[in-house]
């Protein structure tokens, strides 16, 4: 009862009067965007503390890592399991993290640990075309945009610097934007972002050339 | 790795053949990274079908090549290239080849490449012609052609030759497993005895893969 009483006293004000921020995010040609992260980077200044997520995945599908943007915090273990009948080679070079998961079929020996926050690119050794992106974050208030749009939750009130990051942003700049968020309140915001034109190795045959 | 290639001659239909490839590729990378260089090879065999059965070949070919891609936008290739014809009764179709080459690929955007080869074969072709006392002497096998036949006599003659290709093409992926290209080859062959062939070609296809 006792513990109940603390967690009710510690916890309870911060969820009952957070707020919420909606995010639509389109591109330069109205567009809604995928793959996008939006994150609040500080809340009166101040980074706001951020727990390990539990169960964060990263699939391997029809050679592809899926989702192709994964957003986490600091802290967090990733399993990328391989969902395809052929085998994948898992590696970064990324200063936040770098790493292999060598050769493999169905599921890797052990999660990898992503323990600094930054940017992580993913790449498969055997398939030069499969890309994908970890965004490591200090912060517990992030979503990530499926369909130009996102929505972070519980959210303490303040003033708020709310980030939002694609892989596809020109010279890869995050882009930002200061709000008020009141208590209980459900704010809505607007990204406009102009996105670089996709480009990657691309899987389509080639002539004369034999597929990965 | 089965490969099936159906190549259809506009001007030249007695060239239209059917291919049926079989083959075994490896592929070694240096390291770790898109960027890295990689080694692959492959040798395949393929019956080769023509209208006419005396241009029916078997093909069986050993090809090594050394592969770097640059950045996002480029990929070169460098490579040797080995062909052995066997043609059966008919020994001038049946050929032997060496090649040396580099290739690459120019990315434009999400979905066209420019593809371009430089190929330099050192080794024997086949030419029919009107009978040629030249051709004669300086071939090393003939055989009586019936595929140019038009009333009067062709004759195969192999030739020992030094052929310089070069391709460009346009490409566009129609999905992850399908591209149209379309594109300009040209040979230059220096046989024998002085007797030199100018070959242009305008081609165009569709590539499946699965």
């Amino acid at each position: 009862m006792k513990t109940l009483l603390l967690f009710l006293l510690v916890f309870l004000p911060s969820v009952v009067n957070a707020g919420s921020i909606l995010v639509s995010v389109n591109d330069q040609y109205g567009e809604p965007v995928f793959d996008a992260v939006i994150y609040v980077q500080s809340i009166n200044g101040q980074v706001p503390e951020s727990l390990p997520q539990a169960a964060v995945i990263i699939d391997q599908r029809d050679e592809m890592y899926v989702p192709h943007v994964r957003a986490t915090t600091i802290g967090s273990f990733i399993d990328f399991p391989n969902s395809d009948v052929v085998q994948h080679h898992v590696y970064s070079f990324s200063e936040a993290k770098t790493f292999e998961l060598p050769l493999y079929l169905d599921a890797p020996a052990q999660p990898v640990l992503f323990d600094k926050a930054g940017l992580v690119v993913l790449g498969c050794n055997i398939h030069d075309h499969m890309r994908g992106y970890v965004l490591v974050l200090d912060t517990p208030y992030f979503a990530e945009v499926v369909e130009g749009s996102g929505l972070i939750e519980n959210v303490a009130a303040g003033n708020l610097e709310i980030k939002l990051w694609h892989p596809r942003l020109e010279n890869e700049i995050e882009l930002s934007q200061q709000v008020v968020l009141d208590e209980n309140e459900n704010l809505n915001l607007v990204f406009d972002v102009n996105l670089l034109p996709e480009q990657m190795v691309r899987r389509a045959p080639k002539r004369g050339k034999k597929r990965y | 790795m089965l490969r099936l290639v159906l190549l259809i001659f506009k001007k030249i239909s007695d060239l239209n053949h059917a291919s049926l490839n079989l083959g075994l590729s490896f592929s070694h990378k240096f390291g770790v990274g898109e960027k890295v260089p990689r080694l692959n090879g492959t040798v395949s065999i393929g019956e080769h079908k023509y209208e006419y059965e005396i241009r029916d070949v078997q093909v069986r070919r050993a090809d090594l090549s050394l592969v770097k891609r640059f950045n996002d936008y480029v990929e070169i290739s460098l490579g040797i290239k080995h062909e052995d014809r066997d043609s059966g009764h008919y020994s001038s179709f049946a050929t032997n080849s060496f090649s040396t080459y580099v290739d690459g690929f120019l990315d434009l955007n999400a979905t066209d490449w420019i593809g371009f080869s430089y190929v330099r074969m050192s080794g024997e072709i086949t030419s029919s012609s009107s009978p040629s006392p030249t051709m004669l002497n300086a071939s090393t096998a003939t055989d009586k052609d019936k595929t140019f036949e038009r009333g009067g006599t062709i004759i195969a003659y192999r030739l020992d030759a030094q052929t310089d290709v070069y391709s460009v093409d346009w490409n566009r992926a129609l999905s992850n497993s399908a591209t149209f290209y379309i594109g300009i080859e040209k040979q230059d062959s220096k046989a024998s005895a002085g007797i030199n062939y100018d070959v242009n070609m305008f081609r165009t296809g569709l590539m499946f893969s699965w």
